[in-house]
């Protein structure tokens, strides 16, 4: 695959799961196996829709821009610029309303039209500061 | 000629290994220009290569082998993406908090937009966040469920000694494990290795070695056990040739967990009970003294014939047990037994017991008793029949520091409903 396609496999990945939500298109996405290098776990496809559920459960208003792309062989990275309104339990701490902005990172690896492995950065420290989250 | 992008990816390895793998202070400023922008960088910090140099001098601090190694690298136009993994040991103080000597290892992604070989732009950073978790400064959300697993990690560790299995022993524990009882066996090697070891020679001292965990309670990220071994002599142990007995211990072990394996553990267990039970080293137990044992028994008899209930208190321990039969059934603790004195006595008013024959050996007496009295008083539900009765019974009473702390007990329980009436003759 060229590096183009690879970066707009990307993209509509984003697409279907960020901002359509759909955790059902996960699986035609994620090449079996996939490997979660940021929640590792035997099964890597649902420890991301677990990953991807949390945010979506606690932020249900989540935006994710998707800022830039560098691709290389067969990786693919993209900066995230993420908002939303903490409206359920995250990290354990209870609903505290507040809006956030923070930064983000993924880089993927593709094998065979999929994705094969995925490294995730969020700033979660700056995102339990902005929203007061102690302990 | 090298395309600019590998110039680019060569000159990051260069800034990792030759600047922040090297601790190196004072040359941020070749690497990252003044000016240059850290698009993820905490509000407050100050820009360019003065930043950069404030938060690796604050990690050089907190940790003095830290050490990052890229994993994987894209580089398109002027740009250059990258994961690495970030170990180290936290040895220096970290963002105000006391070293902890906890290992860390966590992954860092980051984007740099290089011009003249330096990095102009910034994004991305390291899972500050994970650290955080691994050196126990913040809670882990999942605590809850990885605790549930914490059991089973144990188990397999257990099953992997009984079982003399050492791939469930390298599964149970990290490669780096540290055993901070290592010193109870000399000359074994830290990690894994050292726990495979450790575990072949025990099993060389006892070959039918079996652990039982008894107890475990779990808190934050440690699991403590409460364990009894059993195990032939089978081998030599500290240097104490076979002896051929089956010898027993208990011990306790407390466990830290990380990433669903054993990563480092406390440990203390009976060895001095053990090399006494091996006849190697004397026991630190006063000896028992069957005479003294016999008067104990006597006296204790003598004075409930006295109607002195109270003696029970005195010469018999509160964590008595009883291992009765049917008229005496299994009881722990002292209240039944003097419930059934009080009761018995309120029944034959002219109650008494007889010794007819008392041996003691070790730590036990076994004695002969014979009850004799008038059933002047209604009793176990029937009216009084005013007759004289007389029952025996075999107890096997054991003394622990001067008070009875355990008995067996056979009574003529048969003989006595049929002389109350309830069973035919």
């Amino acid at each position: 695959m060229s590096l183009d396609a690879n970066k707009q496999l990307i993209q509509e990945f984003h697409r279907a799961v960020m901002v359509e939500r759909n955790l059902d298109a996960v699986a035609q996405f994620l090449r079996d196996p996939f490997v979660d290098h940021s929640a590792p776990s035997e099964d890597g496809l649902a420890s991301y829709v677990q990953w991807l559920q949390t945010y979506l459960t606690a932020f249900p208003d989540f935006t994710v821009e998707t800022e830039d792309f560098i691709a290389e062989d067969d990786l693919v990275s993209t900066h995230l610029k993420i908002t939303g309104t903490q409206q359920a339990e995250f990290l354990g701490a209870p609903a505290t309303w507040k809006p956030f902005t923070i930064s983000g990172m993924q880089l993927y690896r593709i094998a065979d039209g999929k994705i094969s492995e995925r490294w995730g950065w969020v700033d979660v420290m700056s995102l339990r500061t902005q929203l007061g989250i102690q302990g | 000629m090298a395309t600019i992008q590998e110039q680019n990816k060569a000159r990051v390895r260069e800034y990792i290994s030759e600047i922040i793998n090297k601790h190196v202070s004072g040359r941020f400023s070749e690497y990252v220009p003044e000016d240059g922008i850290d698009h993820s960088a905490p509000p407050g910090m100050p820009a360019g290569s003065l930043g950069t140099e404030m938060f690796f001098k604050m990690f050089y601090e907190a940790s003095s082998d830290m050490h990052n190694t890229i994993l994987s690298m894209a580089a398109e136009e002027d740009k250059v993406s990258f994961v690495s993994q970030v170990s180290g040991t936290h040895d220096g103080v970290l963002m105000g908090m006391p070293p902890t000597g906890k290992k860390f290892s966590v992954t860092m992604l980051e984007t740099v937009r290089i011009v003249d070989g330096k990095y102009a732009e910034h994004w991305g950073g390291m899972d500050l966040y994970s650290m955080m978790i691994q050196l126990g400064a913040l809670k882990d959300p999942n605590l809850k469920s990885l605790q549930a697993k914490y059991p089973a990690i144990v188990q397999r560790y257990i099953d992997g000694v009984n079982n003399h299995d050492e791939a469930a022993l390298r599964e149970a524990f990290a490669v780096d494990f540290v055993d901070h009882n290592n010193a109870q066996v000399q000359g074994l090697p830290q990690g894994v290795e050292g726990v495979v070891m450790a575990h072949n020679m025990l099993h060389e001292s006892f070959n039918d070695i079996t652990f039982t965990i008894d107890d475990y309670s779990i808190e934050d990220d440690k699991i403590g056990i409460r364990v009894h071994a059993e195990g032939t002599h089978t081998g030599p142990f500290y240097g104490f040739p076979p002896s051929g007995k089956k010898i027993q211990w208990t011990a306790h072990r407390i466990i830290r967990i990380a990433n669903g394996q054993m990563v480092e553990a406390w440990n203390e267990f009976d060895q001095v009970g053990i090399l006494q039970q091996m006849g190697v080293i004397p026991s630190f137990a006063t000896p028992p003294n069957p005479e003294a044992n016999k008067a104990l028994v006597r006296r204790l008899y003598d004075e409930e014939n006295k109607g002195n209930v109270d003696i029970i208190d005195e010469l018999m321990s509160p964590d008595f047990v009883m291992h009765g039969d049917a008229l005496n059934p299994y009881q722990k603790g002292l209240e039944p037994l003097k419930a059934g004195v009080v009761m018995t006595k309120a029944a034959f008013p002219d109650l008494v017991v007889t010794i007819e024959d008392i041996l003691a050996a070790g730590d036990k007496v076994m004695v002969r008793l014979r009850w004799t009295g008038t059933n002047s008083v209604p009793f176990m539900g029937l009216p009084a029949s005013g007759k004289q009765m007389s029952w025996t019974a075999i107890a096997t009473n054991r003394i622990e520091n001067g008070k009875i702390v355990e008995r067996w007990f056979n009574s003529d329980v048969f003989s006595m409903l049929q002389q109350l009436g309830m069973i035919p003759s």
